[in-house]
């Protein structure tokens, strides 16, 4: 059987709580520089665009 | 339908593989309860992407969507729609992130930033929604093999129950990773054909003509923008705070893997979603507007289809709802296991002792959900209860923790917000204006979450804003 990853943080226990500097782990992250909610909006109107095409494929 | 006879060595080595596959993970793969809750960490991109898939197809929604569709024409596209175009926006914006916290549960993430409170809060609504979800999934499965094996519906939930419970029991997130795969690939194939024999069966597109409604092949359908708005305000909002699929990208062998699987697999599912729309307009166009929703596809299925084909879908549900049971069980268990037995019951237990448990709990959860779904059996109104109570109180917060620092400062704004939120829809599901109540959905006059959504959003971004400006002055 191939050993688990682990990491430090993985045996802290289950209270574990973070400190102030933890508190932006996440963001040492980088995001993509497109606005999150443009970009959500974007995939919602591909999404339309999806199905205006399926519609008009079946109109014949 | 008691014309069908399906082939049974197809179904019976499909059940065996997933068994074998089940047995294969157990011996080579399972030796702590890490591997049974996030496969150890060790995930390629292409099976978290094949997992990620099959878990948003299921027979739910093969089964539901179609049903949808019949009344509400292509637009039932966005019953499903939704969740997987926002598992891409999580590819990039979300998965990453969670994986730099280390953590396996979502509670997990909330006892870290606030503490115990807010963690059992969050497992409270989270633990709503996914026993909702597992209920639903394993309704549709059990009402699929109770039509074909001509069995109750409580002989046909311990069926499904306990073929599903026996590989997950056994090998955890490692067999659903290697199952969901295989699924996927079953759903595909069978759907797919059934779609393609209804054209080829019913004279091609011009059976379509016998629907007089302009709206039912239109972007908005039936229901008109509000449902729409409504199906895709509910879907993204579920899928912010959906443990089952979130813990796909925990399971990842690296923060790449995990955005390549999301990305993939939300693509592939983007693209399958047109499927059960497709079968349910098929249907209104075979069978009338009169046909039940929930009699849709398997209308299609035993009428159109047929012979080995029809035992391939046949397959095909059982494949669909699996995956999708498998993971929302697995995620229960996971919470049942770390959240309250490791947290706070027995934090000292032994590794081997851990190990048992999450087994356990595997077998609670599979009861639990089959109770539920025998005394409350409506199919996606079931899996949407849920779903809008988390959809408006953890699912937001998750975002906003991710997105933005502040939030993970203002613990008393984070549990107000989950509390209000999950209470202003819980109000709004007793109290609200309902439409019409169908066959597969409740239709409400403003859907809930169209309510509890904007509520916590608001709540959370002024009271974020109060709570830190304190705390900074």
């Amino acid at each position: 059987m191939e050993p688990a990853k682990t990491d430090p943080q993985d045996h802290k226990g289950e209270s574990y709580r973070y400190d102030s500097h933890e508190l932006d782990l996440m963001d040492r992250v980088e995001l993509p520089r497109m606005n999150p909610w443009l970009s959500l909006a974007l995939l919602v109107l591909a999404g339309f665009a999806y199905v205006w095409i399926w519609g008009v494929l079946l109109r014949g | 339908m008691e014309e069908f006879q399906p082939s049974w060595w197809l179904i019976v080595t499909y059940l065996l593989l997933m068994f074998g596959i089940g047995i294969w993970a157990a011996r080579t793969r399972v030796g702590r309860m890490e591997d049974m809750a996030v496969a150890g960490r060790s995930s390629g991109p292409w099976l978290i992407a094949f997992s990620v898939a099959a878990t948003w197809i299921n027979g739910t929604t093969l089964i539901g969507i179609s049903g949808v569709a019949k009344d509400f024409g292509l637009s039932a596209y966005w019953t499903g729609g939704s969740f997987v175009l926002a598992t891409i926006w999580m590819s990039y914006y979300v998965v990453p992130r969670l994986r730099a916290t280390r953590i396996i549960t979502v509670p997990q993430l909330f006892e870290r930033f606030y503490g115990p409170r807010h963690r059992l809060v969050s497992l409270s609504l989270i633990i709503l929604r996914d026993l909702g979800a597992t209920a639903g999934v394993m309704g549709s499965l059990a009402v699929v093999t109770s039509s074909i094996l001509n069995i109750s519906l409580l002989q046909s939930l311990a069926l499904v129950g306990a073929l599903t419970l026996v590989y997950v029991f056994l090998g955890g997130m490692w067999a659903i990773l290697v199952t969901d795969a295989i699924q996927f690939f079953i759903v595909s194939i069978g759907s797919v054909a059934l779609v393609v024999f209804g054209f080829l069966g019913s004279g091609g597109f011009s059976v379509l003509q016998s629907i007089e409604d302009p709206e039912f092949l239109g972007s908005f359908g039936t229901g008109g923008p509000s449902q729409v708005m409504a199906w895709v305000i509910i879907g993204i909002s579920i899928t912010f705070g959906y443990q089952s699929v979130i813990q796909r990208g925990l399971a990842a062998s690296s923060t790449a893997a995990a955005h390549k699987g999301f990305l993939y697999g939300g693509i592939i599912s983007t693209i399958w979603y047109m499927v059960p729309p497709l079968i349910g307009v098929l249907g209104r166009a075979l069978y009338g507007a009169d046909i039940s929703g929930d009699d849709v596809f398997l209308r299609m299925t035993f009428g159109v289809a047929g012979g080995q084909l029809g035992s391939i879908i046949i397959v095909g549900i059982l494949a669909a709802s699996m995956s999708t049971l498998d993971s929302t069980i697995n995620t229960i268990a996971s919470n049942f296991t770390i959240d309250i037995y490791n947290r706070f019951l027995n934090p000292n237990a032994s590794p081997r002792k851990q190990l048992w448990l999450y087994r356990l709990n595997v077998i609670l959860v599979g009861v639990l959900a089959a109770a539920i779904y025998y005394v409350f059996p409506l199919m996606i109104e079931l899996f949407w209860l849920g779903g809008r109570i988390m959809g408006a109180s953890v699912a937001p917060v998750v975002a906003a923790m991710v997105l933005f620092p502040r939030v993970r400062r203002a613990p008393k704004t984070v549990l107000g917000s989950m509390l209000a939120g999950a209470s202003v829809i819980i109000l709004y599901q007793v109290l609200g204006s309902v439409q019409e109540v169908g066959t597969i959905v409740v239709v409400w006059t403003i859907d809930p979450i169209l309510i509890g959504v904007p509520f916590t959003v608001s709540l959370l971004a002024i009271g974020t804003w109060w709570e830190t400006q304190r705390h900074s002055s």
